[in-house]
């Protein structure tokens, strides 16, 4: 309980400038939405629909309804997303690895405490500090939806968004935390969780763009959780299958090498 | 001198880590442009059948892509974000990590000045931008003239990529700034891709319009590659942005690092 509550002290300024920055960036793409937005070349949508997947992809807006303020959220999401995974990923794997970095690991290992009760602690404040997050995402989505709306129901649709954030959080979260204890080195471990989230990134780029690669979007977890299957098509149930066994076996993998390894004074 | 060497040596194989990844992503995305071309060739025909203004504005930003160059925009938007986070990674770590990894009495006791210690660090810096982007030019030039069917604006193509190591310079020197002031860094990874990654969003999706007032406020916009395709050179006010940016970053971080208190131990 103790290292609980101590993380949580330790990334309290931390979690306010990330919440401050996510508020103020989905406050400055909000104000560049308007109703008009999209509509106002008749036919507009109607071309995009027949456009190829490739160049919708392209030009980032693909099924999108720009007209309408849930659909102006989703083509930002993935970029949300991304922001969020990066916070994810670096908390995951620094919580861990910072006792060694800052020399403190002495101090904790000789508490009465066992090494699994030590990262069971951690993980959990990680956990709440990525709830935080996700609510204060959450929170200023729907208010700045609800000023933007002009009648289109969103909040569904928005809190599926949500949830999915929630998602790509934990599984960025659990990923670092697996690299951390699997890696010695505090600046190699981000490092390689950096390396991990980046190429998920990239890979989720091409398959918006390429027919042929279709088989990649099962590597990375961005395209789990994509905008567009969540709110205009229909969800394929494998993948928050696939994320469970992510979740479980990074789970499984950090609790196992943090538990064995040697620790660096 | 010896210090350059020295820093050139640490930071060789980060840099090669880079550059290999930097050219790798840009093979990777060129190598979907056959394909895309089709596409857009296909589609360019479709939107005979829609009304003219449509077709209109469609077809320029379609049209603009079709070109090997055009498309190299597309990807040069990814190269760009990467290259950002080597050049923030290089500015948040050179000069704090002395401290960080406690080497920094041992530097400071050399009979050489602050001034010089800093010089020396920014012409590594230099060097290794400079070497990264000579090999990153040189394969993006490959793929891009090995696609072209027709002459390729060479002087729109050096533009371009110019622009890579200006955006990184500023990055570079936003990163320096921020480690001098700040009062100590633990970590470079956390704090430098969340800044990029924030610059980033802002420039994906707050960014609406080319005279959005937003876009001094990311770097990624400073050199916008639509403009150069377009008029064939940088925007002005940008760039001399850009430049007041570099040198009050860079001459505030020598007032500071000079004064700067530097607790050994």
């Amino acid at each position: 309980m103790n290292i609980y509550r101590r993380e949580l002290r330790a990334h309290r300024k931390s979690l306010i400038i990330w919440s401050v920055s996510m508020f103020l960036l989905i406050a400055a793409a909000m104000t560049k939405y308007s109703a008009a937005l999209g509509a106002g070349a008749g036919g507009f949508n109607e071309m995009m629909a027949q456009m190829p997947k490739s160049l919708q992809g392209l030009f980032g807006v693909g099924v999108f309804d720009l007209s309408n303020v849930l659909d102006y959220f989703g083509v930002m999401f993935i970029y949300i997303a991304l922001m969020a995974g990066v916070h994810a990923a670096m908390l995951g794997a620094g919580i861990l690895s910072k006792e060694e970095r800052d020399k403190t690991v002495e101090f904790l290992m000789v508490k009465p405490v066992s090494r699994t009760q030590i990262i069971t602690a951690k993980l959990l404040a990680a956990t709440t500090i990525v709830i935080v997050f996700n609510l204060v995402t959450s929170v200023s989505s729907y208010g700045l939806l609800s000023k933007y709306s002009t009648g289109d129901p969103y909040f569904q649709g928005l809190t599926k968004l949500m949830l999915s954030l929630f998602a790509v959080q934990l599984l960025f979260l659990v990923i670092g935390s697996a690299f951390a204890a699997m890696i010695s080195n505090a600046k190699l471990s981000s490092a390689v969780s950096t390396g991990v989230l980046l190429m998920m990134f990239m890979i989720s780029v091409m398959v918006d763009i390429s027919e042929k690669v279709q088989f990649l979007r099962f590597v990375s977890i961005f395209k789990y959780f994509d905008a567009k299957v969540i709110l205009k098509g229909t969800y394929d149930f494998v993948y928050p299958v696939i994320s469970a066994g992510i979740l479980l076996l990074c789970l499984y993998w950090t609790y196992r090498c943090y538990k064995r390894r040697d620790l660096k004074i | 001198m010896n210090i350059y060497k020295h820093e050139l040596k640490v930071n060789f194989i980060t840099m090669v880590g880079w550059t290999v990844t930097l050219c790798g992503l840009v093979a990777m995305l060129m190598a979907f442009y056959p394909m895309l071309k089709n596409d857009l060739d296909t589609f360019l025909k479709m939107l005979d059948s829609f009304p003219p203004a449509i077709k209109a504005v469609m077809g320029i930003a379609v049209d603009s892509f079709k070109s090997p160059l055009g498309y190299y925009t597309f990807a040069f938007t990814y190269s760009l974000l990467f290259a950002a986070i080597q050049a923030m990674n290089l500015g948040i770590g050179i000069v704090s990590k002395e401290e960080r990894e406690k080497t920094a009495d041992f530097v400071l006791t050399k009979p050489a000045s602050r001034v010089k210690i800093l010089t020396a660090k920014l012409l590594t810096v230099l060097t290794v931008l400079i070497i990264t982007n000579i090999f990153y030019t040189t394969v993006s030039w490959l793929f891009i003239s090995g696609l072209a069917e027709d002459g390729i604006s060479v002087d729109k193509f050096v533009l371009i990529n110019a622009s890579l190591v200006l955006s990184q310079i500023i990055f570079f020197s936003i990163g320096l700034v921020i480690s001098v002031a700040a009062k100590k860094i633990k970590a470079v990874l956390p704090v430098s891709l969340g800044l990029v990654f924030g610059f980033f969003a802002i420039s994906a999706f707050a960014v609406t319009s080319a005279d959005d007032k937003l876009r001094y406020f990311t770097p990624f916009q400073y050199f916008k590659t639509e403009h150069i395709l377009i008029n064939g050179s940088y925007e002005n006010a940008y760039l001399i942005i850009g430049t007041a940016i570099v040198m009050i970053c860079i001459s505030a971080s020598y007032l500071l690092f000079k004064r700067r208190d530097i607790h050994s131990v």
